[in-house]
């Protein structure tokens, strides 16, 4: 958080060096968060270009509450929003599905299979968009409950709920797949 | 069924899965990197156009920029004209004019001519209405606003009966006006360049035994002049006046030891409105009480421009520290703190903040943190370790105080972390 401090500091004080630092350092979390929240990677990419901007322009008058990796993935997730509204994105279909964001797949390191995370993301897709947003914020970007209801300017406990339900929903889809592609997992060891 | 854990973990490898193959190409890199870069340059061009009430209050609120403006007015109100005393000559066609006429109009340069700055008189009766040129009046301001500006223009209305100053400033689309008092720099010396000259004249005048001499002929801007070498009591003035008409066109004398002032542009009895003397605040500026106060009185913290120092927190004091040692210190934390040090350096951190055009709230921060120490400062325990040490060395403590009823200390280190330290373990 510190190093963050001092990069945008450096960057206020006019180092472009330092603004590049951060976009490199954020850059592939933020895409992975925008693509994860829209199932459009041309959308999500869009919304890294207007985060990034914004937050260039803004820089000057940014007070961090929180972490800037918080504050930039709030940021992309009511970009995503944005977009989402005016493009009215829909959920994406399970064929769709594990199509997008795949650009670039290294199997090497790929913890779960093409099928398996397509399943995941079929099931995100039919989470509603504001469940869905707070779960990617919290598992994906880290960030705490308290800082998402900050940044939403909503409850604590309707972030709590969002994320709970968003859970349930989930569980109910994937009901039992975990546990067979645990021994798909065991088998294949 | 599973569990709310299990789900999470299976989110978790999602998004890790996800991320990895989540990558930017070089190209996107380049077309965001050129976009945000280049919308940060243009935003900074039109923010200086925008900003320039908020501009304003940061140029005319500082203590310094106050002392400075109010240095300079005064200096320009009372310039060459109040440091005199008052004699009689036979080249009465002369100095007629210059002893009788109600409105002049003239210019002045103090100092040598296109180098020096130039004021411009316009006078009716006991009124001047004074501007200046060929110099810099953004001087007077913060180094960050004066980058942003292109020109300020002041005029001073003197009203010299009164002892009263109506100071209009233009500073970009903001119009300030504001009424000072002059009593100050001794009413009954309050007087006119014009006035200063006709001083001189009459007590030559006056003096059978004063210095007169002929100074011949010369030409001065196309005009053949006559010129005239008077010796008053207390100065001496070189008058030359055009030939043919026998009016004043320039007039020489020496400011101080070395400065010389030449009056120029001279005319007499012209014609003039007397709205341009009016003491009125005119149309589309407005009246600020507390722009300037020449002996400086005004209050330093108006409600406006109060900052925010409530609930200072350890954070502030860290970043008070990181602030004093990386914009004030270039990396090195200062030799001692505490409020009076802090007082010596908050201007030297004010134009750095300002030449570097940070924002205002590096500003509040600084002092935040120095008011979290005070409460240590008076009455607690704390100490100080930072002499020598450089930011970020991460094994030496700068800086630890006692939390009240707690047994231990927090300690600040050289990298800004803060630790709870015990008594035994802080620098001796």
């Amino acid at each position: 958080m510190l190093e963050d401090k001092m990069l945008l500091w450096k960057f206020r004080h006019g180092s472009n060096d330092a603004f590049r630092h951060i976009y490199d350092k954020y850059k592939n979390d933020l895409l992975g968060l925008a693509i994860a929240l829209s199932h459009d990677r041309t959308a999500a990419e869009d919304a890294l270009q207007d985060v990034f901007v914004s937050f260039a322009q803004r820089a000057d008058k940014l007070h961090l509450k929180t972490s800037l990796k918080s504050y930039l993935s709030t940021c992309i997730a009511n970009k995503v929003r944005d977009i989402k509204r005016k493009k009215s994105i829909q959920t994406v279909e399970l064929d769709q599905a594990g199509q997008i964001s795949t650009d670039g797949d290294q199997p090497d390191t790929l913890v779960m299979s093409a099928e398996q995370s397509a399943q995941i993301e079929y099931a995100m897709a039919q989470l509603p968009y504001d469940q869905r947003e707070v779960i990617f914020l919290h598992l994906h970007s880290g960030m705490k409950f308290r800082e998402i209801a900050e940044s939403q300017n909503v409850l604590l406990n309707t972030v709590l709920s969002k994320y709970r339900y968003g859970l349930e929903q989930l569980r109910s889809q994937l009901n039992g797949k975990v546990e067979s592609w645990k021994t798909q997992r065991i088998s294949k060891d | 069924m599973e569990n709310s854990e299990n789900i999470e973990r299976l989110i978790k490898a999602f998004c890790t899965d996800k991320n990895s193959s989540a990558r930017t190409t070089e190209q996107l890199d380049e077309k965001i990197l050129n976009a945000a870069l280049s919308a940060r340059e243009e935003y900074k061009r039109t923010q200086s156009a925008q900003t320039q009430p908020k501009i304003w209050r940061i140029a005319m609120h500082s203590k310094l920029t106050k002392l400075a403006a109010a240095a300079l007015i005064a200096l320009a109100a009372i310039i060459g004209i109040n440091q005199f005393a008052g004699g009689s000559v036979t080249f009465a066609q002369v100095i007629e004019p210059i002893l009788n006429a109600r409105t002049v109009i003239l210019d002045y340069v103090i100092g040598e001519e296109g180098e020096g700055p130039e004021i411009h008189d316009i006078v009716i009766g006991s009124r001047i209405r004074r501007t200046m040129s060929n110099i810099d009046m953004t001087m007077i301001l913060d180094p960050r606003v004066r980058s942003t500006l292109s020109n300020m223009d002041m005029t001073m209305i003197l009203d010299l009966e009164d002892a009263r100053m109506l100071t209009l400033v233009s500073l970009g689309v903001t119009k300030i006006a504001s009424y000072n008092d002059i009593q100050g720099t001794g009413q009954e010396s309050l007087l006119s360049v014009l006035d200063f000259v006709r001083n001189v004249v009459s007590e030559v005048k006056d003096n059978p035994d004063a210095d007169i001499q002929d100074l011949g002929e010369k030409e001065i801007n196309g005009q053949k002049a006559v010129g005239f070498y008077v010796k008053g009591l207390s100065r001496e003035l070189t008058i030359w006046a055009n030939k043919k008409t026998s009016l004043p066109i320039r007039i020489e004398f020496a400011e101080g030891k070395t400065s010389t002032v030449v009056i120029k542009n001279i005319e007499f009895d012209v014609p003039l409105e007397e709205s341009l003397v009016s003491m009125e605040v005119p149309a589309g500026y407005t009246l600020k009480d507390t722009f300037l106060h020449i002996e400086d009185t005004a209050p330093d913290n108006l409600p406006e421009e109060q900052l925010d120092l409530s609930n200072a927190t350890e954070e502030d004091l860290v970043e008070s520290l990181r602030i004093w040692a990386e914009i004030i210190l270039d990396g090195a934390f200062p030799d001692a703190i505490g409020t009076d040090h802090f007082m010596k350096q908050a201007y030297v951190l004010g134009y750095k903040l300002a030449s570097l055009g940070l924002p205002d709230s590096e500003m509040e921060q600084f002092p935040k943190g120095m008011i979290f120490l005070q409460e240590f400062e008076f009455g607690g325990k704390w100490g100080y370790a930072g002499k020598g040490v450089k930011l970020g060395d991460a094994d030496k403590i700068i800086l630890w105080y006692q939390p009240q009823g707690s047994n231990t200390y927090r300690a600040i280190y050289g990298d800004l972390r803060v630790a709870e330290v015990a008594e035994e373990d802080l620098p001796k």
